[in-house]
């Protein structure tokens, strides 16, 4: 934005004095706002048209008001159907002046009419009009003497003339330059040139083209652009100039056009286009002399070769076996004194090392001089491996491991420990150690040792275990059977009786068990099973073949037992009332049924119809294998049935002693009625007849 | 002439006398001029409709007193 003379304030709360009316007043809520003065002035200066005052908002109220009220659409038929009539309109207005313009011009009927028919009027008029016309030009020719008295005509027709001179020699087209490529405009030929478009106020200058070379060369161009490569080649290789060089590689050459805009070949007319030319032709023969020199050599020159899979003979001779100096020699001759030495004292090892390392330093002169004599310093060498081994074995006579020694050795600490036990036997001062606490917990185990395999175990115990047993037992000869008894528990219930079978047991077990009680109290040599029955089940049963059944005796406390049943057995259970007991009616006690004593039961049985009538057994059976099959008869043999029971209804209905129709009975009723022993049937007399009586009367 | 308020909740508060037939793009450098920005960088909105350059303040209906969204692009 331009610069402004005053900056807006926006402190907080800062509420400047309202003297000067430019500055932007910011009001305690903190806003700030200019002065309309001010923003006129900005709004000069940004171009915009001055506010609006007041005035006008007064009256652009109204109107606004106004412009707040639906405003209807334009009605586009009506629109035109306006300018229909006005194009009319004016089609008449036209129409109106050229027929005045027509009335005014006389017809040749009217001239004809107006004036006298007459070839002479007629003569003389086309007379007048020549001499009007031939006044005319005589009147131009004097205007034109006039002028050319005056000199005038000189300048116009010099300025005429200059118009049309517009030629221009070589000359004048010294210094333009042409925007295109030398090679492109051919010896000989003709080249029309045009002035290229150029932005008004481009300072540089004309610059020639020729429109076809432009077309020739935007074609060249689009067609570059359609084969183009892609812009990033990774792994691209070096191209090389006409002449040979490497081509510069130019950094994202692909953006060239955009930053630097098109490169066009130019050169320029007239002499300084000459030196140009020049100057080409002396960089083209720099570069040819350029090549000449340097020595090309292309990545071909070296034939391909099969590679042998052989080493050749220049190849072996590295592999010449390089003998390196020994250091053994030197190491020896200034050798470290070791301990041994100094117990020792041999003077003949060191005199004869001095001795060797004379021999050393010679061999390894000889050595410098050529690597064959190798064999004679490998001899030389075991000689002194030799004298080596045998020093050592004397040294090793002095010190030779006993078992003594190694028995000594080893008992020498825990005797200590032993000792220290003793000064406070009671005090039972529980050293906690994983393997003590685990070889603890082994006398838990009742199969534990019985297997009669654990007697190498005994070895390899701590001693220390072995020393709390040791412990044990010198008190055990004052509380022996205490210990027992506590050895007892410890071991799970283990008997006294095992001790005396082991009595009777081998030499061996005996030994074993003396080393045992001495030992340990946690392991038991295996009983014997052969002095009988009992020995054997003892023994399975120590082993865990067989389960010693122990009843779970629930103990009732004695509230409890208030509340418990005092007489309940487990018949009591089977008779109670309960929906599975119910099911099994029969399942109770079965006992005599005294009621009915005499009664034999007749096995007659009945059936019924659905209409409750007694059925036969054929029916009866015809029923039970429809009710089985689950289907009845079919329609007609129904229809049958039912039309037979009918029958048999009606039959059973039937007065056995009359007729169907109970004739009889009439005719005993009429008899009653007439009082008499006959019945007249039919004739005079006859009181009933068949015959209708309304026939007989019409 | 009417006076429109732009806030940017930022502590912003301006306060701009314009025609009503100014476009947005005359207001906004109206308001550049007040505050300090460039006048490209401001838009000016009203809830989510941004209101565009070329438009004149009566066609969007702001009238005198409204109060517009002030942010930056």
């Amino acid at each position: 934005m331009a610069s402004r003379k005053e900056k807006p304030v926006t402190g907080k709360g800062n509420n400047s004095t309202s003297a000067d009316d430019d500055r932007p007043t910011a009001n305690s809520t903190n806003e700030t706002s200019i002065s309309i003065e001010e923003t006129n002035r900005i709004r000069a200066k940004l171009g915009l048209k001055p506010l609006e005052t007041g005035e006008k908002n007064s009256t652009d109220e109204p109107n606004s008001d106004k412009k707040d009220i639906h405003i209807p659409a334009e009605n586009l038929r009506e629109k035109k159907a306006t300018e229909e009539l006005r194009r009319k309109l004016d089609e008449r207005r036209e129409k109106r002046k050229i027929e005045q313009k027509l009335a005014q011009v006389r017809t040749v009927v009217q001239t004809a009419t107006t004036e006298d028919d007459d070839t002479v009027s007629w003569v003389e008029k086309s007379r007048r009009l020549q001499k009007q016309k031939e006044d005319a030009a005589k009147q131009a020719k004097m205007l034109e003497e006039m002028d050319e008295a005056f000199g005038v005509g000189d300048m116009v027709t010099t300025e005429l003339m200059k118009q049309k001179a517009k030629a221009y020699t070589s000359k004048d087209l010294r210094g333009l330059k042409v925007e295109h490529d030398r090679d492109n405009i051919l010896e000989g030929k003709d080249v029309v040139l045009t002035l290229k478009d150029q932005n008004i106020l481009q300072e540089e200058g004309d610059v020639l083209v020729n429109v076809n070379l432009i077309d020739t060369e935007r074609y060249k161009r689009n067609n570059e652009i359609k084969k183009q490569k892609p812009g990033y080649q990774p792994y691209e290789e070096e191209e090389v100039d006409e002449h040979g060089l490497p081509k510069p590689k130019i950094l994202l050459a692909k953006y060239d056009t955009e930053i630097d805009g098109e490169k066009r070949d130019s050169f320029v007319l007239g002499k300084a286009g000459d030196e140009e030319a020049k100057l080409k032709a002396q960089k083209s023969i720099k570069d040819k002399l350029q090549m000449q020199q340097k020595k090309i050599e292309s990545l071909e020159s070296r034939p391909m070769q099969i590679a042998s899979e052989y080493y050749t003979a220049e190849e072996m001779v590295s592999f010449k076996k390089v003998k390196r100096r020994v250091k053994k020699g030197g190491t020896k001759g200034g050798r470290v004194l070791k301990a041994d030495d100094l117990i020792q004292g041999t003077e003949e090892a060191v005199s004869s090392d001095l001795g060797s390392r004379k021999r050393k330093m010679e061999e390894e002169a000889v050595e410098d001089l050529s690597g064959f004599k190798v064999t004679i310093e490998e001899s030389q060498k075991e000689i002194r491996q030799a004298i080596m081994k045998a020093n050592k074995l004397k040294e090793k006579k002095v010190e030779q491991w006993d078992m003594t020694t190694v028995a000594r050795s080893i008992k020498r600490e825990p005797v200590e420990e032993n000792e220290s036990m003793e000064e406070d036997p009671m005090k039972s001062s529980i050293i906690l150690n994983a393997t003590a606490e685990f070889c603890r917990t082994l006398g838990d185990i009742p199969t534990y040792g019985m297997a009669g395999n654990r007697d190498e175990d005994e070895d390899e115990l701590m001693d220390f275990e072995r020393q709390l047993a040791e412990e044990r037992r010198r008190n055990q000869e004052k509380e022996e059977r205490k210990r027992e008894a506590e050895r007892l528990q410890e071991r799970g219930g283990w008997n006294v009786l095992e001790r005396e079978n082991e009595q009777g047991s081998d030499d061996s077990m005996d030994v074993d068990r003396h080393e045992k009680d001495n030992a340990t109290v946690i392991l038991d040599e295996e009983p014997d099973v052969g002095s009988g029955m009992a020995a054997a089940l003892k023994l399975a049963m120590s082993k865990g073949y067989l389960e010693k059944e122990e009843k779970k005796r629930i103990v009732i406390s004695k509230s409890a037992q208030e509340l418990q049943a005092q007489r309940y057995t487990i018949e009591d259970k089977a008779t109670e009332d309960d929906k599975y007991s119910r099911r099994n009616r029969f399942d109770g006690p079965v006992v005599e049924f005294k009621d009915k004593e005499g009664y034999k039961p007749l096995p007659k049985l009945e059936y019924m119809d659905d209409n409750g009538k007694p059925m036969s057994t054929k029916e009866a059976f015809r029923h039970l294998s429809h009710k089985f099959h689950g289907k009845g008869s079919g329609k007609l043999k129904s229809e049958k049935r039912a039309k037979k029971d009918e029958d048999k209804m009606l039959m059973n209905r039937m007065s056995s002693t009359d007729t169907p129709l109970n004739t009889l009975k009439k005719l005993q009723d009429k008899q009653k009625e007439l009082q008499s022993p006959y019945v007249v049937l039919s004739g005079k007399m006859a009181t009933t007849s068949i015959v209708k009586p309304g026939k007989g009367k019409k | 002439m009417i006076e429109i308020t732009c806030n940017d909740r930022l502590g912003k508060k301006v306060r701009v006398k314009c025609n009503p037939d100014d476009t947005i793009g005359d207001l906004k450098k109206l308001i550049a001029a007040q505050t300090g920005t460039r006048w490209e960088k401001i838009v000016l909105k009203k809830w989510y409709t941004i209101y565009k350059d070329h438009i004149k303040l009566e066609d969007y209906e702001i009238h005198d007193g409204m109060n517009l969204e002030l942010y930056y692009q």
